[in-house]
């Protein structure tokens, strides 16, 4: 795996510059209160999707910046990267 | 509350106490015989012994040398990343889009400090290793997979990013000169491997004289 | 010597002696010999012995493809001895032969002819009896690989460089396609760099009499620009990076553009005593003869599917070799080189091929024969030729492993009986020359001017001349394309002779074993090739792959199309270890205080990626002198971050589970960090500096993922706080015993008195002189200071306490002391205490958790629910009775059955007996419970407490 990551502050870097922050999990809204299930597929359960994938990287050996990725898990394309306040 | 303890030019001399500022690599230039001297209350190695040979390195191979006596300050100061700017005497280096690295010659950073807004002063965090010589490039491309040919990285470019396998920044100084920056803990490391990696090029390290 | 008179191509300097020792003989030859040509120029002609059977084996290809003249350089085994240039002085040994090449005992194997070593005897022999094992593994262990590496291995010492390279353009192949396009790319503009494998680029120009074109465009490439990487292996495609091995520098080129010209691979056939010396592939003597001026036989017979074989046999027969005998495959071949075999008089077998081979050592006749379509001789067709050297052409099969690993699916071509690449390639990635299936001088160096342009354009090089240029030069490829004869397609193997017929020569796999594979349900090509190892040596697959897909397709009935390839893997050379273990340099961090630490002669260990001070000497002296007098440790890796800004605090009581918002500026509190989870993550302490900044501590090892926890969070809130990591920029020193406070009193003008500084309190003051964060804490359970100061004055300060403390008989303490320490306070070291699972109701710190804080923090919910659901285990402090102490990890039992663990034990000289820290049942969890302890056999009795061991209730940290 040696893929490049266009960091969103810092351009194109090798993927070994990141660190692999996970698919975007919502939290449940401040103020709720899930149910155990609930707080269970949040905490333990993950989508992994063959395909593409929305995913938190950061720019560890960087700018330190977390952004978010669309990455396709089967080819490793990365099609997006964005800052998280930039995303729609 | 100040953050003054993070700021080495605010050590006062206390009776017997004459604090010394010292680069995180000095243990490293001690090993390998270099003279030093006070500047701006900095111990600052000026030479390794032979003056001609190191000026011969930067003029026809690689030098590398210890520049951590630096002053370097994080401040809210919005800039477009991947450039940094020489004015004021300074350096400014994006790191995100609203902060930015000043660097600026040691007895300049208090006047550069007081100046900035939301300032942290990174002058010791920051290790800083000078790379100058014909060979500055083919030296950093054993250490770094940063794209630094002239195109893609021009005089000014700024890159945060890995180098010698830790995080780092990059500042392309002027033409065949190079600063790199990274966490003064990892200094020796970093300075070791740079200079083993200078050796087999004809590279040598020099001291501050050496260098403009 | 044995030599030719000069070759216009020759690389050879008859004017330069080179000398050199083979298995300590002394070898001579020319300046530009390889170690192999100057050894065969000296009459060798066996070079290896063979993997399993310990068969002799001879020069195959001299261009580094296969594994016949593998050996060991000055130390370095598995060396191709026909791409090595010969130096002067290296020390050159044969490998895989006891005691010699000429006698190897091992040939044994081979002669018991039985089935000792069938498809994956491994699996199978040496399996009974049991207890003979531990001999068999012996054997086997000498037995296995080719070569020995050196033992012991030396000193860490030079090894590899790695070098980056960023290029628009990578060029992997220097033949005629490879140069043009790499020329052509670079006269565009773009920055090219160009990889090829061996001594001098040119491919097989070189051999084929085109000498004078193979290097007008090296230096045509070389003159415009194009930085040119030879001799070097591309070792793979890892996702647009391609590692390029040359000497001892590992290139990591990453392009934009990648022209893949890596050629085609001339194949071997498959018949018995294949792999005699003086079986030769034409390629390889054509080289031998004209590069290096050496006849590779005195009487030849030529096995051809390709016409190359009848060029390669009238190149030779002009050097003076008599040609006895052709077989051409192809049934009707024709063209120049066969008429003027035919007028010579050479008699050439049409429809036929080799069968078989006889010889010993070496190669002393063939038989030829016309054959059918399984390789069966016609009745009476078979024609017996004595000879030395046997041509072989088997056809050529295309180097597709790179295209394969950037993720091209070849495709079996009927007509040429080859894998092919598609014609449409992903985005970046180009093929050009006989790597395509295209044949003909003209149409593989056109080839590679396309593909040259194609990359360049796609750069956005070029203008629209050059566009014009690029669609005739298509076109007219394309019309070159049509006009190429077809190689015949050999059969799977030759039928009728006796002997081995190896299809794999690597591995000494043959045909039969491939069958048996099959016979025992071995049916795909992926499985057969993990039973037999075919293809897994390190030829990686140029000689063998091809002919293994060929027999399984025969074998199981298959179209080779089915059949297919197995998955090309890096490297697609082979490469020694070292050139890829880089530098052995480990990234350490060490505090600014480490000199002194080794000039105090502290054993350093590794903590975390921290170099740190495990003692100095005497653990229990040092925990002393905290507890009597006054010890100093340096805390410097301390993860550090400030927290700044106006919602700095309400930010922090989104993260912890306590109330950080309601601390008064200058005053600590502890603070454990958990994930949403409920989970422990780090732990450390958090001073309020002013009303919108916190000092933030973390664990050593922690600091990294803390900071990188809470930009995360930010990320996601975006509240109007600044993180910022410190930990480099301070030192950290925590002085601590009762005759602190004189030492600290001694260097600031402070008032360090217990009203004034109290514990958990933090203040800014000058300590000898220089500006520190001084927070009055007690991890290890003393009155004690953590000094925080700028890293570039961790020395000064260090120096100050040490002379301050010198007449209250300071000492320097290391982990292990400080380890000590805290246990006897049952203070918890995250990670060693705790793991992934550990919560702070379990581990003991239920009054962290502030459930009934207005606001929402990480963890809140799991916090809630393990509250109401109650404890299973719980983190408990026990003192063993036995004055044994049990190791760290050592189960608990309850009725027999382990039910929980020790995280920590030791011998404390302070109050005379074994204590420690374990998870047990939540019954247990109660002062006074009595718990077994098992370590390693031994069971230990130990009673629980929750109560800390030493100053329980904390009058000496509050002192």
């Amino acid at each position: 795996m040696s893929f490049v990551l266009a960091c969103p502050v810092c351009g194109t870097r090798e993927v070994t510059d990141f660190r692999y922050g996970g698919e975007l999990n919502p939290r449940p809204a401040a103020g709720s209160a899930p149910s155990p299930r609930e707080l269970n597929a949040y905490n333990y359960f993950r989508r992994n999707v063959a395909g593409v994938q929305r995913e938190w990287w950061n720019h560890r050996s960087g700018c330190r910046s977390w952004f978010v990725a669309e990455r396709d898990t089967r080819t490793n394309e990365v099609l997006s990267t964005a800052l998280p306040e930039a995303r729609p | 509350m100040s953050l003054d303890f993070l700021s080495p030019d605010r050590a006062l001399p206390a009776g017997a106490h004459e604090p010394v500022a010292r680069s995180p690599i000095e243990p490293c230039l001690r090993r390998a015989g270099a003279r030093f001297e006070l500047r701006g209350g900095w111990s600052v190695a000026t030479g390794f012994g032979d003056p001609e040979a190191e000026a011969r390195a930067a003029r026809s191979s690689v030098a590398v040398s210890d520049r951590s006596a630096l002053g370097k300050l994080e401040a809210t100061e919005p800039m477009e990343p991947g450039t940094a700017v020489h004015a004021e005497g300074a350096w400014w280096c994006p790191l995100t889009r609203e902060r930015t690295l000043v660097l600026c010659p040691t007895d300049a950073t208090a006047g550069v400090r007081e100046r900035l807004a939301g300032v942290v002063d990174l002058t010791s965090g920051l290790a800083a290793v000078g790379v100058e010589g014909p060979l500055a490039r083919d030296l950093l491309a054993r250490l770094t997979a940063l794209d630094l040919r002239p195109g893609s990285a021009p005089v000014g470019a700024f890159r945060p990013g890995s180098v010698a396998r830790v995080p780092a920044m990059l500042l392309h100084e002027a033409e065949d000169r190079f600063l790199v920056l990274f966490g003064s803990a990892h200094a020796q490391y970093v300075w070791e491997v740079a200079c083993d990696a200078a050796e087999p090029l004809g590279g040598t390290p020099v001291g501050a004289a050496a260098h403009a | 010597m044995n030599r030719l008179p000069p070759q216009p191509g020759e690389r050879i300097d008859r004017a330069r002696q080179v000398s050199f020792s083979f298995d300590g003989r002394r070898v001579r030859g020319y300046e530009g010999d390889t170690v192999a040509s100057a050894l065969f120029a000296s009459g060798r002609r066996v070079f290896s012995r063979s993997f399993k059977y310990h068969r002799p084996r001879g020069l195959l290809c001299c261009a580094g493809q296969c594994p016949n003249c593998l050996v060991t350089v000055d130390g370095a085994p598995g060396v191709r001895a026909c791409t090595e240039p010969a130096r002067e002085g290296m020390r050159v040994e044969h490998q895989n032969a006891l005691p010699s090449l000429r006698w190897d005992l091992m040939r044994a194997v081979d002669q018991l002819g039985g089935r000792l070593m069938p498809a994956g005897f491994y699996y199978k022999t040496f399996m009974w009896p049991r207890r003979l094992w531990p001999l068999y593994e012996r054997v086997l262990r000498g037995a296995a690989g080719l070569g020995r590496a050196p033992a012991p291995q030396q000193e860490r010492g030079r090894r590899s460089d790695y070098r980056r390279r960023h290029a628009d353009v990578l060029v992997v192949g220097g033949g005629p396609a490879g140069l043009s396009a790499a020329l052509q790319a670079r006269r565009l503009g773009a920055d090219v760099v160009l990889v090829d494998e061996g001594p001098e680029p040119g491919g097989h120009l070189l051999v084929t009499g085109a000498h004078e074109r193979a290097r007008t465009l090296a230096t045509q490439a070389r003159e415009a620009g194009v930085e040119l990487l030879a001799p070097a292996a591309a070792l793979g495609y890892f996702d647009g990076l391609v590692p390029v091995w040359q000497g001892d520098t590992l290139h990591q080129v990453r392009a934009a553009q990648h022209v893949t010209a890596t050629g085609a691979i001339e194949q071997p056939l498959v018949f018995a005593g294949n792999d005699l010396p003086g079986v030769m592939l034409s390629g390889g003597a054509r080289r031998l003869a004209a590069l290096y001026a050496l006849p590779p036989g005195g009487t030849a017979a030529v096995a051809t599917v390709t016409e190359e074989g009848l060029e390669a046999a009238v190149a030779l027969l002009e050097l003076g070799v008599r040609i006895a005998a052709v077989a051409d495959l192809r049934r009707a071949p024709g063209g120049a080189a066969l008429e003027r075999l035919e007028a010579e008089g050479v008699p050439v077998l049409r429809g036929g091929t080799v069968v078989c081979a006889e010889g010993r050592n070496a190669l002393r006749g063939v038989t030829l024969a016309r054959v059918d379509e399984h390789g069966r001789p016609h009745a009476g067709s078979e024609l017996r030729v004595p000879c030395d050297l046997l041509i072989v052409s088997g056809g050529f099969a295309p180097a597709g492993s790179l295209l394969a690993q950037a993720g091209v699916k070849a495709g079996y071509d009927e007509a040429s009986g080859a894998f092919l690449p598609p014609a449409a390639l992903p985005p970046g990635t180009y093929a050009a020359g006989t790597v395509t299936g295209l044949r003909g001088a003209e149409a593989i160096e056109l080839s590679g001017r396309v593909a040259g342009a194609e990359a360049a354009h796609a750069l956005g090089l070029g203008d629209a001349a050059s566009r014009e240029r690029l669609e005739q030069d298509r076109s007219r490829l394309d019309g070159l394309r049509s006009a190429v004869p077809e190689p015949a397609v050999p059969p799977p193997s030759a039928a009728g002779g006796k002997g081995k017929c190896f299809a794999c020569l690597c591995e000494d796999v043959t045909a039969e074993e491939i069958r048996h594979s099959v016979e025992e349900g071995f049916d795909s090509i992926e499985l057969s090739k993990r039973y037999t190892t075919v293809t897994m040596g390190p030829c990686q697959g140029r000689m063998c792959q091809l002919p293994s897909v060929r027999l399984m397709a025969r074998e199981t009935g298959q179209p080779l199309a089915d059949v297919g390839l197995t998955t090309a893997r890096p490297p697609w050379s082979a490469v020694p270890l070292g050139v890829l273990a880089g530098r052995p340099s480990e990234p350490a961090k060490r505090s600014p205080l480490h000199h002194r630490h080794r000039e105090a002669g502290a054993r350093i260990k590794w903590a975390g990626d921290w170099r740190r001070p495990y003692d100095y000497g005497d653990p229990h002296a040092e925990a002393m002198a905290v507890h009597e007098a006054v010890g100093v440790i340096d805390v410097s890796p301390l993860g550090k971050l400030l927290v700044e800004g106006p919602d700095a605090g309400a930010f922090l009581d989104r993260l912890y589970p306590n109330r950080l918002s309601t601390l008064e500026p200058g005053r600590i509190r502890y603070g454990v960090l958990g994930s949403d989870a409920g989970r422990i993550m780090d732990d450390g302490t958090v001073a309020r500096l002013g009303e919108q900044s916190f000092y933030v501590t973390t664990t050593s090892s922690g600091a990294g993922a803390v900071e990188e926890w809470f930009s995360w969070w930010q990320a996601d809130w975006r509240m109007e706080v600044r993180v910022t990591n410190v930990t480099h920029a301070l030192a950290a020193v925590n002085l601590a015993g009762p005759r602190s406070r004189e030492v600290l009193a001694g260097l600031t003008s402070l008032d360090c008195s217990s009203d004034a500084l109290g514990y958990l309190d933090a203040r800014q003051a000058h300590v000898a002189g220089v500006p520190c964060l001084i927070l009055r804490i007690g991890f290890v359970g003393e009155l004690g200071y953590e000094i925080h100061v700028s890293s570039a004055f961790g020395e000064h300060l260090w120096d100050a306490l040490l002379e301050a403390g010198s007449g209250h008989g300071i000492r320097p303490f290391g982990l292990e002391p400080q380890r000590l320490l805290r246990l006897q306070k049952l203070h918890v070291i995250v990670g060693q205490d705790t793991d992934t699972e550990s919560n702070p109701y379990d581990a003991a710190m239920p009054w962290i958790v502030k459930l009934d804080k207005e606001e929402d923090f990480i963890g809140r919910w799991a916090l809630e629910q393990t509250a109401e659901r109650g404890l299973q285990t719980g983190l408990v402090g026990f003192r063993a009775r036995d004055g044994v102490v049990p190791a760290e990890g050592a189960a608990v039992l309850v009725d027999g059955a382990p039910a929980g663990r020790v995280t920590s034990s030791r011998f404390s000289p302070r109050l005379g007996e074994v204590i420690g820290m374990a998870w047990v049942p939540a019954e247990m969890a109660g002062d006074g419970a009595e718990i077994t302890i098992s370590d390693n056999g031994r069971t230990l009795a130990a009673t629980v407490t929750t109560t800390p061991f030493y100053d329980p209730q904390g009058a000496r940290l509050r002192s």
